[in-house]
């Protein structure tokens, strides 16, 4: 008892708190009822709400300061649950042009949100609808209508590097520190999506004033204390609108990637990826069902081959070999390998087609001659102290080149391609039992060796540099943030010096002006290139050929994959000589025009009715025609 | 029968009263919220519908509760414990995250929040042990005890995400002071609290900079009667622990040195400073110096730690958008809306379902944690008034019930529910009007919210039934 006694006190004392918390809040609400009265203005009837203002996203030019992305006006059709009385619904739904479902969901989802605020109805309504929507609006109480931006583009084209914007969903709501709210637009993939930040801009609010049913009134305070948005940031980036577009129609009917990088600066001249999409198919109105389309679409037309595609390199790859084996040393300029029709080992052989003796680097690579690379990668493996770290030393080596690692472009899903570790060998051949010769491929570019066509491109850009590169980029210029810029000014070298890469591009000289990439030839400039055939398991090879030019001081060096394109030399080298040529000199000669026709015209996809090559060059005439082409039944 | 009869004889009358007008008060203001001229009163599908549903559940609920035995609760406080962390964790693990947190559970189309439950059984258990070991004397071991049984449903709701409900059983420190547990141990818990509050507002540094000074100062002061008695022992006392805090105050910013690695150097002079004179024996500083060293590294070490990996992001920008030190105008929006909604009342309020910000919704979530300003907004300054009155009336009788038991086992539950109370009303009003960070609870039987109402319903009417066997010893 004794103990309870002396603690009663401390009873008091917490009371004494408490009275005291209360007595705190009342005063503060004597304050803000009573005293302030910087409310009282509007507490006749009024109300003020805060309404978000969307800035205009950034406009995106390209590098000659062509516009390329856009914004135009689009109609919203908007709803005020509680305003909504006595509708013929049936009518209502025979002028909107939306079934039953549809309307009675999209009301249900406006009274969960806010019986007397403003909820989408229908969004990106044509301007055609929107007109005869407003003749009929003001039987239906409780609608209105709203215009908001919608995202356009001058060509229909490179709509895999620019992305499309879409709706938030809860995930970027979530991830965006309160930025995003439902409703609200957000890059989704591409640069829309890598630039996000830049292109969005700020949000501005303004204060209305609104009447007891919840009515704009007007501004509060003439909008002293209005935030203006912030326009977004305009976009120049390093791709050419023309050659990008161009590349496209070239690549139309096809399955597979090109990319066009500028070696001495590593900035993306284009980056095609086939079977492609008009950018304006995903945006406005028609995105939904187009996203559908495309999303089913057997080809995976939304899938960006440049930057995901997975494909073994095949003989594009013997350059680098050479380049590796020079640096090692194991190989010399002036090594020769005889080739009897193939690399001969134990089990099996390596075959090699009819070509003269490759009695050093340079006709090794003219004549793309397998035994020699098969030789030159073994005599790499076997110059270390045992194959495991002869493989290491390989991926490493190549992880410098950007292979089997991210570029570093600055576009989102870029993957890693592969290059093997012994480790995986260790699991085939049991640990330390197995050696160079168990993978000789991978010096012609299979086995288990495995690169994007953005790795390639950049591979070309490399040797084009003479030993070094910038991380591939399509950003070039946005006012004021030029700190961004600072990933793509390091100089990444491989540690090879350029004597050595002399060998390789007079190689690679060779082989257009004498050997397996004759097609590729152009009287004008000197294109050093490199057929190169991946062989696919599930059908007709894949065509490759990686090049760039001129071979003194190259402008451009571009890596393309036709998938089931057979040899290279027969569709990829072909059309990339051709982006080439249109880079240099602007035009295509007179004497390759039917070069030119026959690339445009060959269809190597059977499902034409989605995506047919594109024909004339006017740009929104095309569009159309594409969309036309497209979309059958819904025009 | 009888006994029943007896039972509503003994219920205390003001506070059933005063229970049942808060419980008046929360209708007709969650009605309020969504009135139009187009709401019926009686319908189900909305939320003032289902509030006077919740409120039939919770008085039947309630009365069933007054016919259990007294014994039933101090016998399977335990158990009921016991259950509340297991589904606390259940919880954690499978629920969904609801506005950030993942405290709410699923039961068929019925959500609730175990936190809410877990209030009146953590309240039981503590009642258990405190009544367990009243009158022996208060063991280290004890104490520790005492504060896990509080901290532990506390850790594993802030797990959760859920702060605001967190901060509730924090009051519990009210209980263990009343109970007798040394003040300073309470004003520490405290200080932790405010140095959490300042490290928020001022930052980290100024902080550390403040407490460093006030135990310099503290130790100076008490440093006269050492250098008397042992001159040279003194001086170096002095020395050694003067130039730990010297080192620190200027270590950051004149030596560009981390403030951390100075706090530490800091801490490990003083430690250093102590032992030199640990055979002093009058000399009074260890305690002040450890408290101190303790808050140090929860200044410098646990504030960040709590606002990036503990607090939601939501949180920490609520708590700096009132302090003014966020420009997020979101965040800001929310006090600011609720503020001119209260403060648009005036003195007598617009009447009645007259409340024009409040029925073209201008506050967030109006009906749960903004419902107070639906009082402020309708009724003005004379509704507020009253209604703060009826609520401190409220807990100045649950806290004359605690203090008129005869077992300390319903005295400390009584304190358990005024505590509570007292925090949710002080959180949930003092956000409402700007001064407190906006953490989403509810007001207790005013918001909407048929878990909460539940809960507390249950909370009540359990110390409803202790006390109408005031009389008895229960254990
Ligand atoms: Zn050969």
């Amino acid at each position: 008892m004794a103990v309870i006694e002396n603690l009663k006190p401390r009873g008091y004392v917490i009371q004494a708190v408490i009275a005291a918390i209360f007595v705190v809040f009342i005063v503060r609400l004597f304050y803000l009822q009573v005293i302030d009265d910087t409310y009282k203005q509007i507490a006749d009837d009024r109300g003020i709400r805060k309404e978000q203002v969307d800035p205009d996203r950034g406009q995106i030019f390209d590098r000659n300061g062509k516009l390329i992305v856009y914004n135009e006006p689009s109609y919203k059709l908007m709803v005020v649950p509680s305003q909504v009385k006595d509708i013929d619904t049936i009518r209502f739904c025979e002028i909107i042009g939306v079934d039953k479902e549809y309307f009675e969901k999209k009301m249900k989802e406006a009274k969960n949100f806010s019986r007397v605020r403003e909820s989408v109805f229908l969004s990106q309504i044509s301007a055609e609808d929107f007109g005869r929507i407003e003749e009929y609006l003001y039987e239906f109480k409780g609608f209105y209508t709203a215009i908001t931006p919608v995202r356009r583009y001058t060509y229909p084209a490179a709509g895999h590097l620019l992305g499309y914007i879409a709706e938030v969903d809860s995930n970027d709501i979530k991830k965006s520190d309160g930025y995003y709210r439902n409703a609200d637009m957000i890059g989704k993939t591409g640069v829309e999506k890598s630039y996000e930040k830049l292109l969005r801009g700020k949000k501005g609010y303004h204060n209305i004033v609104i009447d007891r049913f919840g009515r704009a009134v007007g501004p509060l305070n003439n909008g002293s204390e209005d935030v203006e948005p912030v326009a977004g940031k305009n976009l120049t980036l390093t791709i050419d609108i023309e050659l990008q577009y161009y590349a496209e129609q070239l690549m139309a009917g096809k399955r597979g990637a090109l990319v066009a990088i500028e070696p001495s600066t590593g900035e993306i001249l284009a980056l095609v990826s086939s079977p492609t999409y008009d950018p304006n198919m995903l945006s406005g109105s028609a995105r939904n069902k187009n996203f559908a389309k495309l999303a089913l679409n057997k080809e995976n037309p939304l899938n960006n081959r440049a930057l995901s595609g997975y494909y073994p390199p095949g003989s594009t790859f013997k350059p680098v070999m050479a380049a590796l084996g020079m640096q090692q040393g194991s190989l010399t300029s002036t090594t020769g390998y005889s080739c009897p029709h193939g690399y001969v080992m134990s089990g099996h052989t390596v075959d090699c087609h009819n070509h003269p003796y490759p009695a050093n680097v340079e006709l090794g690579i003219g004549h793309s001659c397998n035994a020699y690379f098969c030789y030159a990668f073994r005599y790499f493996i076997e110059d270390h102290s045992n194959p495991a770290e002869g493989m290491r030393d390989f991926k490493a080596k190549l992880a410098l080149w950007g292979i089997g690692t991210r570029t570093g472009i600055d576009l989102p899903n870029e993957r890693n391609g592969n290059v093997p570790s012994p480790e995986d060998y260790d699991k085939i051949y049991g640990k330390g039992r197995w050696k160079a010769s168990n993978c000789v491929t991978l010096g012609i570019g299979q086995d288990r060796l495995i690169l994007t066509p953005l790795q390639s491109a950049n591979s070309m850009a490399t040797i084009a540099n003479g030993g070094y590169f910038y991380s591939p980029h399509v950003l070039k210029f946005a006012d004021g943030e030029d700190s961004l810029m600072n990933a793509f000014t390091i100089r990444k070298e491989t540690g090879i010096s350029d004597s050595i890469f002399k060998y390789v591009r007079h190689g690679m000289a060779g082989a257009v002006n004498f050997g397996t990439a004759k097609v590729a030839h152009i009287d004008s400039i000197q294109v050093c290139g490199k057929t190169g055939t991946a062989e696919n398991p599930h059908g007709k090879s894949h065509s490759w050929f990686s090049c760039f030019a001129p071979e003194v001081n190259p402008k451009i060096a571009v890596a393309i994959i036709v998938e089931n394109g057979g040899w290279g030399a027969t569709y990829a080298a072909p059309i990339a000589s051709l982006v080439v040529e249109k880079y240099m000199n602007d035009s295509i000669s007179a004497k390759r025009k039917p070069l030119e026709e026959r690339m445009m015209k060959s269809v190597l996809i059977l499902d034409r009715e989605v995506v047919p090559p594109i024909q004339n060059n006017s740009n929104q005439d095309t569009t159309k025609q594409v969309q036309a082409a497209l979309l059958p039944k819904e025009q | 029968m009888r006994e029943k009869k007896s039972i509503m004889e003994n219920v205390d009358q003001p506070l059933l009263w005063l229970y049942l007008s808060l419980m008046v008060i929360g209708l007709l203001n969650v009605f309020a919220v969504s009135f139009s001229d187009d709401v019926k009163f009686f319908d189900l599908s909305l939320p003032h519908g289902k509030q006077f549903l919740w409120m039939g559940i919770s008085l039947v609920v309630g009365f069933s509760i007054l016919t259990f035995e007294s014994s039933f609760f101090t016998k399977f406080a335990m158990v009921l414990y016991g259950v509340t962390i297991a589904v606390l964790i259940v919880t954690f693990v499978v629920a969904v995250d609801i506005n950030g947190a993942r405290s709410w559970l699923q039961v068929g189309s019925f959500q609730f929040q175990p936190a809410e439950f877990g209030k009146t059984t953590t309240a039981l258990m503590l009642a258990k042990f405190l009544s367990i070991i009243n009158g022996q004397p208060r063991s280290f071991k004890n104490k520790l005890l005492s504060y896990l049984i509080i901290g532990v449903p506390m850790g594993i709701i802030v797990l959760q995400s859920d702060v605001g409900s967190a901060l509730v059983y924090a009051s519990l420190v009210l209980v263990v002071y009343r109970e007798g547990f040394p003040v300073y141990e309470v004003l520490f818990v405290l200080a932790i609290g405010l140095c959490f509050v300042f490290a928020l507002i001022f930052g980290v540094d100024p902080v550390a900079v403040v407490l460093t000074f006030i135990i310099w100062l503290y130790i100076v002061f008490n440093s006269f009667k050492l250098v008397r008695k042992e001159k040279i022992k003194g001086i170096v006392f002095l020395v050694i622990f003067s130039a730990g805090v010297f080192f620190f105050l200027i270590g950051g910013e004149v030596l560009g040195m981390d403030t951390h690695i100075a706090a530490a150097v800091m801490l490990i002079a003083m430690i250093a400073a102590l032992i030199n004179v640990r055979k002093v024996r009058f000399f009074q500083m260890n305690i002040p110096v450890v408290l101190f060293a303790i808050l140090m590294v929860f200044v410098m070490f646990g504030v960040e730690t709590i606002t990036t990996d503990i607090l939601e992001d939501y949180q920490v920008q609520r708590i700096e958008t009132l302090l003014g030190m966020s420009d997020d105008a979101d965040a800001e929006y929310n006090v600011t809306q609720s503020k001119m909604t209260i403060g648009s009342g005036g003195v007598f309020g617009k009447g009645y379902l007259q409340g024009t910000l409040t029925q073209s919704e201008q506050v967030p979530e109006q009906s749960t944690d903004f419902i107070f300003c639906t009082i402020g907004e309708e009724w003005g300054f004379f509704g507020t008034f009253i209604f703060l009155v009826i609520y401190l009336l409220f807990i100045l009788r649950v806290i004359f019930i605690a203090e008129r038991q005869r077992s300390p086992f319903s005295r400390v539950y009584a304190y358990c529910v005024a505590s509570f109370f007292f925090l949710q009303i002080m959180i949930n009003v003092g956000m409402t009007i700007g001064l407190i960070p906006v953490i989403g609870i509810p007001l207790p039987f005013i918001s909407y919210g048929g878990s909460s109402v539940l809960a507390f319903s249950i909370m009540i009417f359990i110390m409803l039934r202790l006390d109408a066997d005031r009389l008895f010893i229960l254990r």
